[in-house]
């Protein structure tokens, strides 16, 4: 198990490695630069000569091959450099955001959980019955829907019925929990929303399928009751590819929450991954996207070691 | 479950005491888009305790849907079962609320069924399995529990059963699930076990054994077994009685040796008659019975076996003949209005086509068509073996194979799966590359370039006729398109001409090219299988399991129209298939692989006659015969153990680790493929050694 | 519109005969209520902290209210001036010198003394940018020859020639006055901190979502009222207004936000404005592209546009104003009236008849029909709707102009690069004089903004000479005659002035609308009436 962890984390480096080569040389290929954008688009009058002199001054005037050099001796010990907006490290910038984006993906995530696994089962288990219609419908609503439009929906709902939103600016979870859950959870049910429909009819079919299976059969002709042929022999085997939607739908989240990061001024990677991007903040933009190529190996990897531990043919393979 | 009763009248037949299983008028009805399918009508039957009652018939008759609603497993929104009564020791399991009905599965009804890859959960370990209807019936502890099953796992044959109970099912071979579905059928000493086609996805030496130990455990222990099979040699050797199914009914029923040697149905005489026989010597063509079996969703009325049957008169298409005892034993009851003279006339009720007389010789003066030397195919095979390690190495799934086949010769190629005879096929066909070794084709040395100049020459079949079948496509274009493909005919008005002549070449109708595959029955499509080959106007077939697929009377009429296809074609087959009779019944000359290696080469009647090597023997001697007299005389030695792993297999010959023969200097070295008569070799150190 | 207008016309007089000691300490004397937190949004993030080295609107929302300038505006009376840091203030009669006396007692957020040295010490930062720290304005201060401190209390600027902007630049929002001994330290110490005497203090901010600020007790004016502002990145205006998040949003609102913060908020909202506002949104065309070296080309395409018309109904559907402008803000101080406007290619009033026109001027040219590139930032408001319009003008004109629509990083490279026929351009300004609203129109080589890219030494010896005119008439006349010869050669074709509407929770009083966003952050005088 370790060794085999190990092995899978040792893969991530060249993979994270590959990455970042590709990431540096697309970058430098789009045109624009923060310099113009920082000093004249917002306006004002602005020499040409104090345009290069910033230029100059954040390295910018360096030759690419040098450029990437320092970026590339920076990334072992961690260093992506510093953000050419705001001149502070590009870790720190992102550090200081990835804790709520993590805290509303795990949110979203528990939250589809619950929602999805009732609806899925009752769904596969009523099947052809009013209740699955009515839970096909749900679920169909939720992956036709986009997440971000959902979650406009949910502001005005909130707007219109309770009048307000709840405030702006994070509240850590361990400083004020219920504060952080009610700024939370508006997003989250919008992320969840979608995230649960696909979940839910990932775990309606596999239930169907895995109820269709012979061995359900051989459990209903042992005498076993009922319940326990659906909860044990049916559902272990219904979790498998749902955990793996699960997870994947988990690591989309992670750079995923753009739209909704900015629909609900959530200072989030997603919205600092616009911010970025509008702003050419080529540095940022690398180290972004390097913790989201992190986080989305991470979680797969994860949930590869979840297969193995809810498949004993993954586990012992012969 | 809705189990419907219907007006119960008296039963005709006194009830003895030992009778523990009394069907009634079971009826089951599935509720289908476009209409109801009756899948069982009016069967009523009985089983004695520690009775073997074998029911048999071509698939779709009945007889698993049947058993599957003795123990109400059919799905209860689609299935409708009505029934006068099903008694089981005096409780009417047909009206027992279905909390009841959970109180006797697995506790006194117990149900293996056909597939044990699938049948066995596989997330949930073997002991966990095999306790859960200890723990669930008898209220064992699961200390208790696990106890009990390393002895019921011992009693099955499981080796180092304490080791295993915490294995999970993929780590277990086919027969030893099997045998896992045996131990948790018999874990609460049931009065009965439906043992479903258990035997059907097993090769022959497994099937013997888990055949044996089921007739062994169940008379010890007094169990009565209803077994479903379509194989008719199984039934000869194990059953005590026989239900013979057709079209949702039971048109004959007895004891095995009435129905064997006294058949009095015409669909039980042909049914026999289409087997092919390895005890017989290689003859002329086989019984078949023409046509299909009718639609059960509107069955036509009077004798069911009317359209198919030889001696039916008008009066069999108004009314049918219910069942009737037969030369005034009870025990023996037939339906049918002419049973009396089908029990007389027997065989001779079915025209025998005496003017196609016996099989083709083969000229062997000339070059061969085909010629394999050396042929061996390695496949690089890595997987993890746990947690901490992995595998990387080569199969050798065809090692050092040789063997020739003339112009108009069948050769066949026999042997458990996993042998290598399919990848033999494959190899030739360069689906897969060969290692080494060298593939002539008249006279031409064929490599993975050369191959296209003869793919015309040398066409295939394949096993699953669906799957080889594009399904949206018509037969018509199915057929059409190699002929447009390889430009053999260019004109479409002649295409369509010769389309005709190959559906009736193989004995279909020229309106069915604008039917698709799935309008058409298994044996249909495998018709097309063979009109399609047959379009390049091929010097060889390849025939992958043709037939293992299909019905035993459909089988026949392949086996036939493939025999005469060689006669008036000159056609030469390589027939792959580990039925050992039908490979007998159409080969001139048989090739025995095992484990990739040759074991056995010879003339049909001589390898089967004289069996010279142990693999052989024991191959033969596990293949049941469909004569209960031959069976019960005949002395089995069943061959222990599993194939071994290809990845690692034995040193020197192959055989020697299961071989009941075997000597010190098996071990040392592989065996010379040795002459032991004209056309006949086997690589045995036994034989060296005389 | 209407107040701006009374406003202007009030100031030209004033602003004319200003060449005397003043002596205003300020017009707000006290807050009718003391307390509560101002909560606003803001749409930008603030780059860095350093008002002198950036243009932000960000950095002006958050961090203008930390720092004070030595003059600053009464926003009532705008552009009337008055003290901020100094008490008074004189200029000599030949415009050479600026004397400042400070108020005494005024100490920087940790405590340090203001005084004059620190005056100083700003102001030649912003002039001669030590390494590392930008100056983009430092040309407007170009004129200052040395700067004098007599004595704590007092500065004094000598100006190597006369500066008609000069006074207002000492009100420009963007001069604030830093710590001597914090830059001493390290020059760069205002861009990632922030001391200053301002209003309020910096309490945390946290990047990418929240500038928190507490009251400054020590503050020399007695108008901050407020315990403190904060204010949040937010990415739409509605629905925080709307979900009560913020109180306001200081940078404006477009036509649709408006109608639904009014149509959900009700009385709880009050619409200030539509306000004059100093950024002209115009279009340059590429003087290198061969059909524009004519010009009757530029002429035609400016006298297509029918302004008289076409921006009443673009006024409605996204926020530019409706009046017709030339390059200065209608109504300011130095604009043309509206007559005169009317007389200038592309103002005339029968819009039809000069379309019409333009077409004969194209056939003349040889150009019936011409084909151009039209670059366009891919922003919905204004531009998607302001290049609708004008593609529409053009088009009935018979021209096929395509647009080119690229997010804002590309849109700047291409019209950094010359990659264009014509762009959409803006030339926004924070003080309604001519210095620095005509600046971006001289040639390339004395600008760094005209993406014309022309060179025109007619047009400069103009703007030199408006600058050094010190007197208001002649400065005037000066500053209408280059405006029309930029109009005239249509290299430059002006759309319209943008429309400040802001949407207030009417709970916050004391607040005055200015001609900029960049204008009046400092949050004095705003109280809560909570």
């Amino acid at each position: 198990m370790l060794q085999y962890a190990l092995r899978r984390i040792l893969l991530v480096f060249p993979t994270l490695f590959a990455v970042a080569v590709l990431v540096f040389l697309v970058l430098r290929v789009v045109p624009g630069d923060i310099v113009e954008i920082k000093m004249t688009a917002e306006g004002g009058i602005v020499s040409q000569e104090e345009i290069e002199r910033e230029r100059e001054r954040l390295g910018l005037n360096e030759p690419l091959y040098k450029q990437f050099f320092t970026y590339m001796i920076g990334l072992p010990r961690g260093d992506l450099g510093v953000s050419l907006w705001t001149e502070r490290p590009v870790s720190q910038e992102i550090g200081s955001r990835i804790a709520l984006s993590f805290e509303l993906a795990i949110l979203s995530t528990i939250l589809a959980v619950l929602i999805a696994f009732p609806l899925g089962t009752l769904s596969a288990l009523y099947r052809g019955t009013v209740l699955d219609y009515v839970i096909r419908i749900i679920t169909i609503g939720g992956i036709a829907v986009p997440s971000f439009w959902l979650g406009m929906l949910l502001i005005m709902f909130a707007i219109t019925f309770f009048g307000k939103l709840p405030p702006l600016g994070t509240v850590s979870i361990f400083d004020d929990p219920l504060t952080n859950l009610y700024q939370l959870i508006w997003p989250a049910l919008s992320v969840g929303y979608r995230y649960s429909s696909v979940v839910a009819r990932m775990l309606r079919s596999s239930i169907l399928e895995v109820l269709s299976e012979d061995y359900i059969r051989t459990a209903r002709a042992k005498g076993v009751f009922e319940r326990l042929v659906i909860v044990k022999h049916g559902m272990r085997n219904a979790l498998l590819p749902t955990v793996t939607v699960i997870g994947l739908e988990f690591a989309f989240l992670l750079g995923g929450l753009v739209v909704t990061e900015s629909v609900f001024n959530l200072n989030g990677i997603g919205k600092l991954f616009v911010d970025s991007v509008v702003r050419n903040d080529l540095n940022l933009l690398q180290g972004l996207v390097l913790t989201v190529a992190t986080c989305f190996v991470f979680v797969n990897l994860i949930v590869d070691l979840l297969y193995a531990a809810l498949d004993p043919r993954i586990r012992y393979q012969k | 479950m809705a189990v419907k009763k219907q007006n119960s009248k008296k039963a005709g037949r006194t009830v003895t005491e030992d009778v523990l299983l009394d069907v009634k008028n079971l009826r089951v009805e599935f509720k289908m888009k476009n209409g109801v399918v009756r899948a069982v009508d009016d069967i009523s039957y009985q089983v004695r305790k520690g009775e073997f009652l074998a029911v048999v018939g071509e698939s779709g008759c009945g007889k698993s849907v049947s058993a599957l609603s003795l123990m109400r497993l059919l799905p209860e929104k689609a299935a409708t079962i009505t029934a006068d009564h099903i008694l089981f020791d005096g409780i009417d399991i047909s009206s027992i609320p279905m909390s009841e009905m959970r109180k006797l599965r697995g506790r006194r009804i117990s149900m293996i069924f056909q597939e044990p890859m699938t049948s066995l959960n596989p997330v949930l370990t073997i002991g966990d399995q095999i306790c859960e209807p200890l723990i669930t019936h008898l209220g064992m502890s699961e200390e208790q529990a696990e106890v009990r099953a390393i002895e019921l796992m011992a009693m099955v044959g499981i080796p180092e059963p304490k080791n295993r109970l915490p294995q999970y099912p993929h780590q277990f071979s086919g027969g030893m699930r099997q045998r896992v579905m045996i131990a948790i059928g018999l874990a609460c000493e049931p009065d009965l076990i439906i043992a479903d086609e258990p035997t059907t996805a097993l090769d022959v030496t497994i099937q013997a054994q888990i055949l044996e130990l089921l007739k062994d455990i169940s008379q010890r222990l007094g169990i009565a077994v209803i077994m479903i099979t379509h194989n008719l040699g199984v039934v000869a050797a194990y059953a005590d009685n026989v239900n013979v199914m057709y079209a949702a009914q039971i048109i004959e029923k007895g004891t095995a040796s009435d129905i064997f040697a006294n058949p009095a149905h015409p669909y039980s005489i042909g049914l026999l008659r289409s087997v092919p026989r390895m005890d017989k010597p290689r003859g002329g063509r086989l019984a078949t019975i023409d046509g299909l079996p009718p639609n059960l969703m509107n069955p036509p009325s009077g004798c069911r076996f009317y359209a198919r049957c030889p001696m039916a008169q008008e009066s069999c298409a108004k009314t049918d003949q219910s069942l009737q005892e037969t030369k005034g034993s009870e025990m023996h009851q037939t339906a049918c209005y002419f049973s009396e003279k089908a029990l007389k006339e027997g065989a001779l009720i079915y025209e025998t086509d005496v003017s196609v007389q016996g099989s083709s010789t083969v000229d062997k003066s000339g070059e061969p068509l085909l010629s394999v030397s050396s042929l061996r195919q390695e496949f690089s095979v890595s997987f993890r073996t746990g947690w901490f390690s992995s595998y990387n190495g080569s199969v050798k799934a065809v090692d050092d194979v040789s063997f020739d086949i003339y112009p108009g010769e069948t050769v066949g190629l026999v042997g458990e799966s996993g042998c290598g005879k399919t990848s033999v096929g494959r190899a030739i066909l360069h689906l897969n590359d060969p290692t080494s070794g060298k593939i002539a084709f008249d006279n031409l040395s064929i490599n993975k370039k050369s191959i296209a100049l003869v793919r015309q020459d040398m066409q295939v079949i394949f096993q699953d006729p669906f799957s080889s079948l594009n399904p949206r496509m018509t037969i018509g274009e199915i057929l059409e398109e190699p002929l447009k493909v390889h430009n053999i005919e260019s004109d479409p008005e002649k295409r369509l001409q010769r389309i005709s002549e190959l559906l009736v070449k193989v004995g279909l109708y020229p309106y069915m090219s604008d039917r698709y595959p799935h309008e058409l029955s298994g044996g249909q499509r495998q018709r097309v299988g063979i009109a399609r080959a047959l379009s390049m106007e091929p010097k060889l077939i390849i025939c992958d399991e043709p037939v293992s697929a299909l019905d035993v009377s459909v089988q026949a009429q392949i086996i036939n129209l493939l025999e005469d296809l060689q006669r008036e074609l000159g056609i030469a087959y390589l027939f792959i298939a580990h039925d050992l009779a039908v490979v007998k019944h159409i080969s001139h000359k048989v090739v025995v692989m095992y484990l990739g290696q040759i074991m056995e080469v010879g003339e049909g009647d001589q390898l089967y006659g004289e069996p010279k090597h142990p693999y052989t023997q024991a191959l033969l001697d596990a293949a049941p015969i469909p004569d209960p007299e031959i069976e019960r005389k005949r002395k089995r030695s069943i061959l222990k153990g599993e194939l071994p792993s290809p990845i690692n297999p034995p040193n020197g010959c192959v055989f020697s680790t299961r071989c009941p023969k075997v000597v010190a200097a098996c071990t040392s070295g592989r065996p010379e493929l040795l002459r032991v008569g004209t056309e006949h070799m086997a690589s045995c150190v036994l034989l060296d050694e005389r | 519109m209407r107040l701006f207008l009374k406003a202007a016309v009030l100031s030209a007089t004033i602003l004319g005969t200003v060449a005397a000691t003043n002596a205003y300490a300020g017009a707000h004397s006290s807050c009718p209520k003391q307390g509560g937190t101002l909560v606003y949004g803001v749409k930008a993030e603030p780059p860095m902290f350093d008002l002198h080295g950036n243009n932000s609107y960000a950095v002006q929302h958050y961090v203008a209210q930390h720092y004070s300038t030595l003059l600053t505006f009464d926003w009532e009376n705008f552009p009337n001036m008055e003290g901020d840091l100094a008490e008074s203030w004189s200029v000599s009669d030949d415009g050479l010198t600026f004397t400042f006396n400070l108020h005494k007692g005024v100490k920087f957020h940790d405590g340090t003394p203001m005084t004059s040295a620190d005056v100083k010490a700003s102001y030649e930062r912003i002039q001669n940018p030590p390494e590392g720290v930008a100056s983009p304005r430092k040309a407007l201060l170009a004129d200052i020859s040395g700067i004098e401190t007599p004595d704590d209390h007092t500065v004094i600027f000598k100006l190597s020639a006369p500066n008609a902007f000069m006074e207002a630049g000492f009100a420009s929002p963007f001069n604030a006055i830093y710590s001597k001994k914090d830059l001493d330290a390290d020059p760069k110490f205002p861009i990632k901190n922030v001391n200053g005497t301002g209003p309020y203090k910096l309490k945390e901010y946290k990047p990418g979502e929240a500038w928190i600020t507490e009251r400054y007790e020590d503050f020399h004016h007695d108008d901050n009222c407020l315990d403190g502002t904060i204010g949040y990145k937010i990415s739409g205006i509605a629905e925080p207004m709307l979900g009560g998040q913020i109180m306001a949003e200081w940078r404006g609102t477009a036509p649709a936000e408006r109608v639904t913060i009014k149509e959900g908020l009700g009385d709880k909202v009050n619409l200030v404005g539509p306000h004059g506002w100093m950024t002209l949104f115009l279009v340059s065309l590429n003087s290198e592209t061969e059909a524009f070296k004519d010009k009757r080309v530029r002429q035609a395409l400016q006298m297509c546009l029918d302004r008289n018309n076409g921006l009443k109904q673009l006024a409605k559907i996204t926020f530019t104003s409706e009046t017709p402008a030339g390059l200065t803000l209608p109504g300011s101080p130095y604009a043309m009236s509206p007559e005169d406007l009317a007389t200038v290619t592309g103002y005339r009033p029968d819009g039809d008849s000069e379309k019409k026109k333009a077409m004969a001027m194209l056939k003349e040219a040889g150009y019936e029909g011409l084909k151009f590139t039209y670059s366009n930032r891919a922003v919905a408001h204004p531009y998607d709707h302001m290049a609708i319009w004008m593609m529409s003008e053009w088009k009935k004109c018979g021209m096929n102009p395509e647009m080119i629509s690229n997010p804002t990083a590309t849109f700047v490279t291409i019209r950094n690069e010359g990659g264009f026929d014509a762009t959409i351009d803006w030339a926004p300004s924070f003080l309604p004089d001519p210095s620095l609203m005509l600046f971006k129109f001289i040639s390339d080589d004395q600008t760094g903004s005209n993406y014309s890219n022309y060179i025109d030494r007619e047009l400069d010896d103009l703007y030199n000479a408006q600058k050094g005119e010190l007197d208001f008439d002649k400065r005037k006349a000066l500053s209408i005659e280059l405006e029309k010869k930029v109009l005239n050669d249509s290299h430059i074709l002006p759309v319209a002035f943008l429309g400040r509407v802001l949407a207030l929770d009417s709970r916050i009083k004391g607040f005055t609308i200015a001609p900029s966003h960049i204008l009046n952050n400092t949050y004095r005088g705003i109280w809560l009436d909570e």
